[in-house]
């Protein structure tokens, strides 16, 4: 009575693994991790094995070997004896021009056939309809093929356009030529002064913002409505067109000319040509993404409750500005992250080209480079590594845009603008909160702000070294990534990988000082194992900035990281001015 | 009062009948102003439309069915009788875009292997059939299910062919397992330490004698019993073609794809670090690849990760790959289902002391698919057109015959009557299923209203 009995210790039992939670997950795991170890081991046995029978090696010391065969369409400069590696680069270039081009045509086909959708007007609503609806029933495949074929077969042949009188005419005064063989365009031609132009083009664009901008906070101080579309238009349009005509009498000629395509012969000479596999694939990609996105902005904007139109009628807007400022915004939301995984769709589609000739990634790297050296895991190991980068980045871009709706959701009154400027200003931190606001709380906010400068920074140097491995042709004084040791291609591309992630910890969690020790350790590693030279940066930039600025940087910041308070590095969890 | 009443000239003494709406705002003429003549813009876009399909619609019927050709045996017939289409071809190759190059005279066997399909299915996915009473069907019900759980190895016999000993092998899998097991229970295992009392040593013997019996036993028993002749003719992978390996990749595709993605999803949100990694891996892998490059790991490189020696089908590998695809995306959808629930449902789950595959398989899931349905029909749809990608690997899917029928002297020259027929097929195939897929959506809501 006096005591009670302690209870039972509970011996163990084998079933216990998977019946008693505290080792049911343990359990399940470690069984797992076995089951994969050893599925590992023997797919990688007999990837050995079969390998070993073929009297085959693993190694990409093959992509330097010339590629000895033509490419179509190149942006860069290409040749038949140029590496099997630079091939690879002219198709991934070619699979990046269809996946921009294609992604702008399928935004605008999708904005403007999601908005008809919901057009009153019936014949427009059916015939948007039927569209969409058949679009997207039809496999791609079939529509590349049907777009390439009308191309072919009833487009004009460039001989036709030849004669008195000929069978086939240009248009637009001559400057655009469609032919069966590909759309010919005209080209600019930057003669002396151009850059002017140019310059005024930007100027004008940044001028557009920062009225934006001022006219935002006058209208909150002062109530007043200025023109502002018209006065921006007018701006970014005007502002070139009269430095481009001031520049015309000072220099001999035209800034800025016009190179029109030309019949000499039997084809089109001059000007921008996109041949015709290039330009059904575009077309057919744009049209089979652009029905799908016309159903996703028909969700968005109906997704706006009809009570915020209400709403914002009852307070007095305009319907345009109700649509502005009321509906877009909220629709935006939802038609902007399936907008982005369509963009991410078309790009993995433009992997069809295959089937019409068009030279992309798939096509060289995989297609022909396949055929001829027979290397296919390295081949569609570094395709299929291609293709996943493309997918993250544009993912990662969707990432950036959701945080940065979501925190325009938390002080709505900012809008939705997604500038460059606010996008900077999202990296570094405002210059305003170096001095008053939150800073106040938190030592050293403004540092910390140019920390992720610090960490754009290395993001460029990966880029570089990433293109110095990879992309630039190998110089004499090295040996190129392809004619390293496997060991040593191992090590590289685990160093980059490395790299990344100490970079992506940087960007996106609170950074300390330990990773910023691992990151600056891991690119010395990486840059001493690939050779990067640096005897040639040095010697193209003063050796004081070099030698006093890198080091001054680096302590201040290591010492920044030890002894200041925890920096913050991340793009998005800096403090958000109030009421700003 | 009657003063009053007197000096007025008119009293209503009942409500005046609301008079009938103006003649231009109601029937035709209402509805035309209203959809069509909403102000100047909205006319003028309602003109133009209607000129540009007056403009199209009749040279295309003109082309299609006026002047078309149906029955010739080339193409220079056709342009002889008629300057349309030349829908003769479609008509005298109709077989092979069915079939592709399987032998004629073995055609009845993916017949009934589709009969039979459409049987397994119907068992599978209606609790009642019609012009069938409740009870008798609930009485068959069981046996539907299993012939629908070995319809898989009845197709892969009928469609391949071979020497019948090899599926029945295969079939009698579980059922040998089974009493492996039960023999393994009934024997005296008192040797076995307490702590150990507990195994499932039935469940652990069966699973190793079906590993063993599969992967040691099947060849060389069918082997042996194959001297004894009954089976069916061996058809090769490579003759298969048309709508008929469409159809194949697509549905084997589409049912492998749903369980694995639901697992996928489940492994990604487990919480057990290790499952959850593999599963991101895969899934974020797999969409961030075209399914081309797929197809060519099934074509070029898949064979390597198999035991040196053994010889993989052509169409067992695209469907391996064409399969992990269509996980990854399904895993996804699912995923998404699984978020949509409120949190509630687990906690309700979790307080009537379910266990996890209790929950899951009773409370959760049941949910998560149903909030899923459009977008797992729409992974469908995608799966399926998918399936015309197997021409890059040189599988004659109905647009690898395309090529092939252009390629022969007789039809060299046609074009678009093979787009139009195969991009009908599909989408009919398609548009059913978007359409079974939105009514099942409006069946399934009945909570919402």
């Amino acid at each position: 009575m006096t005591a009670i009995d302690q209870p039972p210790k509970a011996t163990f039992r084998i079933d216990m693994l998977w019946t008693d939670s505290r080792y049911r997950s343990s359990f399940i795991q470690v069984v797992a991790l076995f089951l994969v170890l050893t599925l590992g081991y023997l797919l990688i046995q007999n990837v050995l094995a079969n390998l070993a029978a073929l009297g085959k090696e693993f190694g990409f010391s093959f992509m330097r070997t010339p590629a000895s065969y033509d490419i179509n369409q190149t942006l860069l400069d290409y040749t038949s004896r140029d590496s099997h590696a630079r091939a690879a680069v002219i198709g991934i270039l070619n699979t990046g021009l269809v996946a921009v081009v294609g992604c702008l045509l399928a935004t605008l086909i999708g904005v403007l056939a999601g908005v008809a959708r919901l057009s009153r007007n019936w014949m427009l609503r059916t015939v948007v309809g039927v569209y969409v609806e058949g679009v997207r029933n039809i496999p791609l495949l079939i529509q590349i093929l049907l777009v390439s074929a009308l191309i072919i077969g009833t487009l004009p042949q460039p001989r036709e356009f030849r004669g008195e009188d000929p069978a086939a005419t240009m248009y637009f005064w001559d400057s655009v030529a469609f032919t069966g063989r590909g759309f010919y365009f005209p080209m600019p031609v930057m003669n002396e002064g151009s850059w002017i132009v140019i310059a005024a083009l930007f100027a004008g664009i940044v001028g557009a913002v920062v009225f934006g901008r001022w006219a935002k906070a006058r209208q909150q101080a002062t109530g007043e409505v200025l023109p502002v579309l018209p006065i921006k238009a007018a701006m970014i349009v005007f502002t070139p067109i009269v430095m481009f005509l001031v520049t015309a009498l000072f220099v001999p000629g035209w800034p800025i000319t016009l190179e029109l395509p030309a019949l000499r012969g039997f084809n089109f000479q001059g000007g921008i040509f996109a041949r015709e596999s290039y330009v059904a694939l575009t077309l057919a990609l744009a049209f089979y993404t652009g029905a799908f996105i016309a159903e996703n902005v028909r969700a968005g904007i109906q997704s706006v409750s009809k009570g915020q139109t209400e709403a914002s009628f009852a307070l007095g807007l305009q319907p345009g500005r109700t649509m502005s400022l009321v509906i877009l915004p909220q629709a935006l939301r939802v038609i902007i992250p399936p907008l982005i995984s369509q963009y991410l769709n078309l790009t993995k589609n433009s992997s069809l080209a295959l089937l019409i000739g068009y030279m992309d990634i798939t096509g060289t790297l995989m297609g022909i480079t396949l055929n001829q050296t027979g290397r296919e895991f390295e081949t569609l190991f570094l395709g299929m590594a291609a293709y996943l980068t493309f997918s993250l980045s544009i993912a990662g871009v969707m990432n950036l845009y959701n945080e940065n709706t979501k925190l325009v959701e938390r002080t709505s009154a900012t809008g939705m603008g997604f500038s460059v400027l606010s996008f900077f200003g999202s990296a570094t931190g405002r210059w305003e909160q170096l001095k008053k606001g939150d800073a106040v709380m938190h030592d050293n906010y403004g540092i910390r702000g140019f920390l992720n400068l610090f960490v754009l920074f290395y993001a460029i140097w990966i880029a570089l070294l990433v293109n110095y491995v990879f992309i630039e042709g190998a110089s004499e004084l090295r040996p190129s990534y392809w004619d390293w040791g496997f060991f040593k291609q191992f090590t590289a591309l685990g160093m980059i990988a490395l790299s990344g992630a100490a970079l992506a910890t940087c960007l996106f969690k609170n950074a300390r000082f330990i990773d910023m020790v691992a990151l600056e350790f891991l690119f010395f590693v990486f840059a001493l194992l690939v050779g990067f030279p640096f005897a040639a940066l040095t010697d193209s930039l003063s050796f004081v900035l070099i030698v006093a600025g890198g080091a001054a940087i680096r302590l201040a910041i290591f010492g920044y990281t030890m002894f200041g308070a925890r920096p913050n590095l991340t793009f998005f969890h800096r403090i958000r001015p109030q009421g700003a | 009062m009657s003063e009053t009443t007197s000096n007025v000239a008119y009293v209503a003494s009942g409500p005046i009948a609301a008079s009938p709406p103006p003649a231009n705002s109601t029937g035709p003429v209402g509805w035309l102003k209203e959809n069509l003549f909403r102000g100047p813009v909205n006319s003028a876009v309602t003109v133009i439309l209607l000129a540009i399909i007056l403009y199209l619609i009749p040279g295309i019927i003109q082309w299609a069915f006026i002047d078309s050709v149906w029955v010739a045996s080339s193409l220079n017939e056709c342009r002889e009788l008629g300057n349309g289409a030349c829908w003769a071809v479609i008509v005298e190759r109709f077989p092979q875009f069915i079939y592709g190059f399987y032998p004629e005279e073995e055609r009845w066997r993916p017949n009934i292997a589709f009969i039979l399909m459409i049987a397994a299915f119907a068992f599978a996915l209606f609790d009642k059939m019609p012009y069938m009473s409740e009870a008798a069907y609930q009485k068959i019900r069981p046996y539907g299910l299993v012939f629908a759980a070995c319809y898989p190895v009845i197709a892969y016999w009928l469609i391949w062919g071979g020497s019948i000993f090899g599926p029945i092998l295969f079939l009698a899998t579980p059922v040998l397992a089974y009493f492996v097991a039960q023999g393994i229970d009934k024997l005296e295992h008192a040797a076995l330490p307490p702590a150990f009392a507990a195994l499932p040593l039935g469940f652990i013997g069966g699973a190793i004698f079906a590993l063993v019996w599969l992967v040691f036993l099947i060849g060389p028993l069918t082997s042996m019993l194959s001297v004894v002749p009954i089976g069916l003719v061996e058809v090769e992978s490579r003759q298969l073609g048309g709508f008929l390996l469409a159809t194949l990749i697509g549905v084997a595709g589409i049912t492998l794809s749903l369980p694995i993605g639901i697992l996928l999803a489940l492994g990604r949100r487990s919480g057990l670090i290790f499952i959850q990694t593999i599963c991101i891996v895969f899934i974020e892998f797999i969409r961030g690849v075209p399914l081309i490059t797929l197809l060519f790991v099934a074509n070029s490189v898949l064979a390597y990760l198999f035991p040196p020696g053994s010889n993989l089908d052509i169409i067992l590998r695209v469907v391996i790959m064409v399969t992990a695809f269509a996980s990854a995306y399904m895993a996804e959808v699912i995923r998404g289902g699984l978020a949509a629930l409120p949190s509630g449902q687990y906690e309700a789950a979790d307080a009537m002391g379910l266990n996890y595959w209790q929950a899951t398989r009773l409370i959760i899931m049941p949910q998560a698919l149903k909030i899923s349905i459009p977008n797992i029909v729409s992974t469908f749809i995608g799966l399926f057109k998918d399936t015309t990608l197997v021409v890059v690997i040189g599988l004659l899917d109905p647009i690898g015959l395309i090529t092939n029928i252009q390629a022969t002297p007789e039809w060299n020259g046609i074009i678009w009557e093979f787009y139009i027929f195969t991009g009908l097929f599909f989408f009919i195939a398609c548009f059913a299923m978007s359409r079974y897929s939105l009514y099942l959506e409006r069946k399934l809501a009945t909570d919402r209203r």
